[in-house]
């Protein structure tokens, strides 16, 4: 019997069969996952971007289904051999290769893809570091606007990460999840094939070249992103070629997983449907805290509740999601929540989440100051105008709070 | 007005025009200054130093506390016993009211003294007398020594004047009077300076009397809380003015 089988059977399957520990673990992947969509939805570094692997989180895997990771390992040497590669070796692949396996001997895709994704992400990054040391995202955007194909697989997709959800998981998984399903003992190669497509979209058909005598790829993102770069060819403007601009990042795209569309639909239908009045002892402590004074409060906050500002509030809650990582409704309820508001939202600065929460909030200060109160907000100092947005960040708050966890 | 002498009738009417014309000149004129006056009044309410200031920052407040109670040692050094407890616990809420005007005024603490930052904490206790009396002194001898005499009491005269009659009226010397309240005045100004230093007291006098400020904020509460820092000033300036 296949070591890697036994294990599984004999260590992480029954713990497995306990729901909440299920759950837990899924609930993790979700984070993970949900974590990169955030990190590439925010950034603008085209197919030169990196993710910030989540090292510690697959590392606390261990912890959460008590394995031991030289076990592990010495497991998946009995099975795949003395000569393997410090990726076969390494813990951070072989706990997530257990969790695709367990994914895909229980039916339950969701789990397998989540691990999958995450996989990919840090073979992603290892691929990117090997061949673009140095990658200028202005060339990138050419190349991938102007110079790919529709053969090449990246051309279809717009980032990173919709390439590896939409493309790379469900093809892998298609192809080479019933083959484990039936013998495990190729998983080995899922794994291999995974690093292997990854790759292919750097470099491949290679052929010698005539004139220097060395191999050279001949198709891949490295070939045309050195062409274009020898040629000078870059764009600085966002990409447009499928008429989508920048200001449509697609986190809604993204937020419609993890139920955080339902809470994002509950909490803006909410507000802008209905006029309430806030508890006295909340307008205190926003009074407190902001210095703004009792009355502004009051009419910033009416304002803010009109069914015009829909878009707004939708796009802000889902950025107010992704930046505090919240994947349900109980990291809403918890205690946690405002601590979490605080240092993700309030106390962060100089990201391009927060940068675009800045200029979401602006835009509805600056509607409310003028229709409201007849003052420019732009009159305010930078300093002030962030006490004035923290009204708006902590009635946010408390709409999620008072939506999503009091009627449960 | 009907009447058959056309001459008459011409004179009239010339006068009629002459005076729509002059009128029409004065309002011109007036209107002019109306004009220039408002534009003079909305350059007055702009707040051009709005974007110059960075927000509050706690650990920077804590790092200046430190720094300023070095002073504060350095200048209460000849303290006598018997007020240690008075002025310490005075200390302690002077800065607390200091922390609540920058953390309400959302403006960065910043530390007195040309070279002063907190990296003097990590010098020894002569190099830190030494850095600080050249700061100290430099104040003074802004503040007093390099005026002259007139200057001097513009500067200070009305201010000391009515501490000097208080003390008078207890029996004590005209010109040991005048000297300890105009010592206080100084004492009291740098004491300002020390809290707010830089630009930083000025923006929290601009902001108390903002008028678009006031529109938003709860400038009474500003308002409060400078008076409230004001006074514990002078009080403890009285205190500095005799250990100096």
């Amino acid at each position: 019997m296949s070591a890697i089988k036994k294990y599984y059977e004999d260590k992480l399957a029954p713990q497995l069969q306990d729901k909440q520990k299920e759950t837990l673990v899924f609930t993790e992947l979700a984070k993970m996952v949900t974590n990169a969509y955030t990190q590439n939805m925010a950034s603008d570094e085209s197919f030169c971007f990196k993710f910030n692997l989540p090292l510690s989180a697959v590392d606390n895997l261990y912890k959460i289904l008590s394995l031991n990771p030289v076990e592990v390992g010495l497991t998946f040497k009995a099975d795949w051999g003395n000569t393997l590669t410090a990726m076969h070796k390494d813990p951070y692949y072989q706990i997530l290769l257990l969790l695709v396996y367990h994914g895909i001997i229980q039916k339950k895709e969701p789990f397998a893809k989540n691990a999958l994704m995450i996989i990919l992400l840090k073979i992603w990054n290892g691929r990117k570091s090997k061949f673009f040391k140095f990658c200028d995202k202005r060339v990138m955007k050419y190349v991938v606007s102007k110079m790919l194909t529709n053969r090449h697989g990246i051309s279809k997709f717009e980032n990173v990460v919709s390439l590896l959800k939409d493309h790379s998981v469900p093809t892998i998984l298609a192809k080479y999840g019933p083959e484990v399903e039936n013998d495990i003992s190729k998983l080995k190669r899922l794994f291999e094939q995974t690093y292997a497509r990854i790759f292919q979209l750097f470099i491949f058909n290679p052929k010698t070249n005539l004139l220097t005598g060395k191999k050279e790829a001949m198709g891949g993102l490295l070939p045309l992103y050195m062409k274009a770069r020898a040629e000078g060819l870059y764009i600085t403007k966002p990409n447009m070629r499928r008429g989508e601009d920048e200001s449509a990042p697609g986190f809604e795209e993204y937020a419609t997983t993890h139920n955080r569309d339902e809470i994002v639909n509950k909490t803006v239908d909410f507000i802008v449907m209905n006029k309430i009045s806030y508890p006295i002892n909340l307008l205190a402590d926003i009074n407190k805290k902001t210095n703004v004074s009792a009355k502004v409060i009051e009419q910033i906050l009416n304002g803010v509740h009109d069914h015009n500002n829909f878009d707004i509030l939708h796009n802000l809650v889902v950025l107010f999601l992704s930046r505090c990582n919240i994947v349900s409704v109980d990291d809403i309820c918890n205690n946690n929540f405002s601590a979490n508001i605080q240092k993700n939202i309030i106390s962060s600065k100089n990201n391009d989440e927060i940068n675009k929460i800045q200029r979401l909030i602006d835009s509805l200060l600056e509607k409310i100051f003028r229709e409201k109160l007849q003052i420019r907000f732009d009159n305010y100092s930078v300093v002030h105008k962030i006490k004035i947005r923290n009204v708006i960040i902590f009635a946010l708050e408390h709409n999620l709070f008072r939506v999503n966890c009091r009627s449960n | 007005m009907f009447t058959c002498d056309f001459q008459k009738e011409k004179d009239v009417s010339e006068i009629a025009r002459k005076a729509l014309l002059n009128e029409k000149v004065y309002n011109h004129h007036n209107n002019k200054i109306d004009l220039l006056y408002e534009v003079s009044q909305k350059m007055k309410s702009v707040d051009f130093a709005k974007n110059l200031y960075e927000p509050y920052d706690e650990s920077i407040f804590e790092s200046k506390v430190a720094i300023d109670l070095l002073y504060y040692k350095h200048l209460l050094n000849n303290l006598d016993e018997s007020y240690y407890k008075d002025v310490h616990e005075l200390l302690a809420q002077t800065y607390r009211s200091i922390k609540e005007i920058y953390e309400f005024v959302n403006i960065k603490p910043l530390i007195f003294g040309k070279n002063i930052d907190k990296t003097i904490l990590e010098n020894s206790i002569e190099e830190v007398n030494k850095k600080l009396t050249v700061v100290l002194d430099e104040v003074v001898n802004m503040s007093f020594y390099s005026l002259t005499p007139t200057q001097r009491s513009e500067k200070y005269g009305d201010r000391a004047v009515p501490l000097t009659k208080k003390l008078v009226a207890e029996n004590n010397d005209m010109d040991e009077s005048l000297q300890f309240s105009i010592k206080t005045c100084i004492l009291e100004d740098v004491l300002v300076k020390i809290a707010f230093p830089g630009s930083n007291w000025l923006r929290v006098k601009y902001l108390s009397e903002s008028e678009d400020f006031g529109l938003v904020f709860d400038q009474q509460k500003l308002v409060d809380l400078v008076e409230g820092f004001q006074k514990q000033a002078s009080r403890l300036s009285k205190y500095l003015a005799v250990c100096v």
